[in-house]
């Protein structure tokens, strides 16, 4: 499996460990600033660590860095908003586990803290409107409105909501949230597929 | 007497074990010391739901902490109610139905104890069926926080 496969595995399994967080933009925001707060400070410590440990403890610092730092996160969430930390608490943790943080928080072989970050960073950017989509269709199937994360209240917007998905808990449910991620995954693949397609194509022609 | 090598060794595990000792007293701190604040805000949550149910009724006074793993989702309020006067309570828990955690409001006491509405949102009366709340989970949630109630007027 090529690189390039390899990345889209992660973050379509990343999409999935997500399902079970609350179907709210606000807490799909805190677990993004998680991860981008687990993945800046995880390089750091890793490189802080390496310098010291052997390599063959690797495996071990990493996790125990991961785990404090999605337990310091969780903390400061629920300093800052303890309602934003009853939508999102078991959720963060999902996250520090997914596959997307344990491949990308080690540092390959002989790089710099920079290109490091910025390889990694550059995975989320691409990770980042499949993450916001999810979150976002969840919130206004289920609930008719966007939210953003408050400090004793969220910040919502309501708009416009069909009355077919009123009065029934179905659209803002985890198995509707399958349903989402399903669909969205689906139509990126023959995207993919379809752009493979074309691009091979005109290969052809200009070879005629 | 040690090699050098031995005490390289020594000197990088001890440097190692102090990160781990930072990283963890960071993480003491951060639970300890903000305790005000964060019991601000969790007041301010509450009253949020409170004025929008029973505007007036309940005044929040002191915070009680709980002896079991749910202090950890849960926070109980002690309430004067203007119409029941007597030991009433008011809890602010998290609960998982299908829609995933919601965090909900709860006021009474260990005999009854009605639910009040749902934390965060505009309008806090809402339905907590909309929200993935059946009937079966808020009995089951009701009834362990019941009993939770007994247990710290014991």
């Amino acid at each position: 499996m090529n690189e390039k496969n390899k990345r889209q595995l992660y973050i379509f399994a990343t999409a999935l460990i997500l399902i079970p967080a609350a179907g709210r933009l606000a807490s799909g925001i805190i677990l993004y600033l998680g991860i981008v707060f687990i993945c800046l400070f995880g390089t750091l410590l890793q490189y802080l660590f390496e310098i010291f440990a052997s390599k063959y403890a690797k495996s071990i610092y990493s996790i125990v860095i991961i785990i404090f730092l999605s337990s310091i996160f969780n903390q400061l969430v629920k300093l800052f908003s303890p309602l934003m930390n009853l939508y999102t608490d078991f959720s963060i943790y999902l996250v520090s586990f997914s596959v997307l943080i344990i491949k990308f928080v080690a540092l390959e072989n002989d790089e710099t803290i920079a290109e490091s970050l910025s390889k990694k960073f550059l995975v989320i950017l691409k990770f980042t409107p499949l993450f916001f989509l999810i979150f976002l269709l969840r919130d206004y199937f289920g609930y008719g409105t966007i939210t953003f994360p408050g400090l004793s209240k969220m910040i919502e917007i309501h708009l416009p909501y069909p009355n077919m998905f009123k009065d029934t808990f179905f659209y803002g449910s985890i198995p509707f949230a399958v349903i989402i991620i399903a669909i969205i995954m689906a139509s990126i693949e023959r995207g993919i597929r379809l752009k493979n397609y074309f691009s091979l194509k005109s290969k052809e022609k200009d070879k005629k | 007497m040690l090699s050098q090598e031995e005490k390289l060794k020594i000197k990088n595990s001890s440097i190692l074990l102090s990160f781990i000792v930072a990283l963890f007293a960071i993480l003491v701190l951060l639970i300890l010391l903000p305790r005000g604040i964060h019991n601000k805000r969790v007041v301010e949550t509450v009253n949020v739901v409170l004025e929008q149910n029973d505007p007036g009724r309940y005044t929040i006074g002191k915070r009680v902490f709980l002896k079991s793993t749910l202090e950890e989702s849960t926070y109980v309020f002690k309430a004067n109610d203007s119409i029941n006067p007597g030991d009433n309570y008011v809890i602010l828990t998290r609960i998982i139905g299908l829609n995933g955690p919601v965090p909900v409001v709860f006021v009474g006491n260990s005999r009854e104890l009605k639910f009040c509405g749902i934390a965060g949102i505009k309008d806090t009366q809402q339905s907590a069926f909309t929200y993935g709340l059946s009937e079966y989970v808020m009995n089951f949630w009701i009834d362990k926080l019941k009993t939770v109630l007994e247990k710290e007027a014991k």
